[in-house]
């Protein structure tokens, strides 16, 4: 046997036989650090590939989980719309009754704070027909409702009674060219007959070219048609107009209350009754109450109520 | 001579939507709409009876129209009951002249009537009242035509469906059902 002859071949086999272990062996220890070198190419395609991959795979997650999200989405928007629906509907009903709350709490207070004997109404229904101004009520003849009984709310004259049902009346309302009240300027006590005139505003008739009137005085009830509580307010005066000839002065009144947003309203009992009506000072205007009483009783002469004589013009 | 049932039955149905109408006016779109001009809810049903049926029946029928709707409204019942038969002149007139059946004829003869009423009134209420009407709303006028004209359409098909229902029978072309 020729020990000496050696086959290349078999000694690179065998040396790499032994040595891959050896060498694989050393490898197994844990790098801190950087990689070497041989492993560098594998280590950067990998991660290339690694985070193609793991991109990839987050956009399909990402898109898959907003899919899905998107029905629990249009899910939980069909629940938050309906509960949004709903308390918008609550803050509605809510905001209505704290409004209607505020405006029978204002009611509730005048009639408490009045002497007047005050039966509370609601409107139900307005005139049929354009050429007259009224509205109806839920009360009637049954809750002692009489025609020509006075009709306000707190914060002034709407009308009076024209005619009653059992369960129903009709007001004429102050706008209405029927309509007729006794009325004074709270400022100067120059006295007129208030009468419907065109649209949502009324004429004091009857006043002396020589009265002192202004634009924006308070227009008071006199309660000499002993209808309404004297000194009740019903309107502003607008505009005055005198013309070059002729005794009076034309006084346009705009009414304090504007009877078609009116809900309640009020309906003075004891009609015959004259009282006296303490307005609540509007505007920081303070009412002459000596000066009423003394009007009054220097008015007592008056006769003839312009109401009544417009109910039986009516008739 | 058609079955007093069936007769008295078409008169209660039409007072019954009369009662309606105007409480639909007066009530329901006062509270939907406030002041807004409404349709007159009661022409067509004055313009329905002025067409299609006998003149004695029509005047029944005005009368009844009259009293429901004097309880709705503060104008006198002498001075609704002259609005009422003046426009039912009027109506009779547009029947002997121009009368054609179906919807159309009878919206335009609303539509006619709605324009003509307050004119009417006007002048009624410068003959007969002391307190003269002296407001005139051209929009309103205009508005209140359209919106009764249109308004006219489904009642007409109501009415022919009471009329169906009570066997009445709606006049022809010919006019031999005319009083």
């Amino acid at each position: 046997m020729n020990y000496f002859n050696f086959s290349l071949k078999k000694i690179l086999v065998t040396a790499v036989v032994i040595g891959l272990p050896v060498f694989l062996a050393v490898n197994m220890m844990i790098y801190t650090g950087e990689p070497p070198w041989y492993l560098r190419p594998f280590t950067f395609s990998t991660s290339l590939i690694q985070k193609a991959f793991s991109s990839f795979s987050l956009e399909v997650r990402g898109t898959t989980g907003l899919y899905l999200n998107l029905i629990s989405i249009k899910k939980n928007n069909k629940v938050l719309l309906k509960d949004n629906q709903k308390f918008h509907a609550q803050l509605a009903a809510v905001t209505e009754l704290k409004m209607e709350n505020q405006r029978l709490s204002k009611l509730l207070n005048f009639k408490q704070q009045s002497e007047l004997k005050l039966l509370a109404a609601k409107i139900i229904g307005k005139d049929l027909l354009s050429s007259h101004s009224s509205l109806s009520i839920n009360m009637g003849s049954r809750n002692s409702i009489k025609p020509g009984m006075a009709v306000i709310t707190h914060a002034g004259t709407v009308g009076y009674i024209l005619e009653t049902e059992s369960f129903t009346s009709r007001i004429l309302l102050l706008t209405d060219r029927y309509a007729a009240i006794d009325a004074i300027i709270q400022r100067s006590r120059a006295r007129g007959i208030i009468v419907g005139n065109k649209g949502l505003s009324c004429l004091l008739n009857y006043m002396k070219r020589d009265d002192d009137i202004v634009e924006g005085d308070l227009v008071v009830t006199s309660g000499l048609d002993k209808i309404f509580p004297k000194g009740f307010p019903v309107g502003r005066v607008k505009k005055t107009t005198k013309t070059q000839y002729g005794m009076n002065q034309t006084v346009e009144v705009e009414p304090i209350v504007n009877p078609f947003n009116l809900e309640e309203v009020f309906v003075i009992l004891n009609t015959n009754d004259t009282q006296q009506y303490q307005s609540e000072p509007m505007d920081g205007e303070i009412l002459p109450q000596k000066e009423v009483l003394k009007s009054s009783q220097a008015n007592k002469v008056s006769t003839t109520s312009p109401t009544s004589t417009a109910i039986k013009k009516q008739e | 001579m058609r079955n007093l049932t069936k007769t008295l039955s078409n008169f209660s149905l039409f007072t019954f939507i009369a009662l309606v109408f105007c409480s639909l006016q007066s009530s329901s779109w006062f509270f939907l709409f406030n002041q807004h001009t409404s349709p007159q809810t009661w022409l067509p049903i004055l313009v329905y009876w002025s067409l299609y049926r006998r003149p004695f029946e029509s005047l029944i029928m005005i009368y009844i129209l009259s009293f429901t709707m004097t309880s709705q409204t503060a104008t006198p019942l002498g001075m609704i009951l002259t609005l009422q038969i003046s426009l039912y002149y009027t109506a009779y007139t547009l029947k002997s002249r121009l009368y054609q059946p179906g919807a159309v004829f009878f919206m335009t003869a609303t539509g006619i009537l709605t324009l003509l009423s307050p004119i009417f009134h006007l002048i009624l209420s410068y003959f007969l009242e002391v307190n003269v009407i002296d407001q005139f709303y051209f929009m309103d006028w205009v508005l209140n035509a359209l919106l009764t004209s249109l308004f006219a359409l489904p009642c007409h098909l109501l009415f022919v469906w009471f009329d169906d229902l009570t066997d009445m029978v709606l006049p022809t072309e010919t006019g031999r059902q005319f009083g």
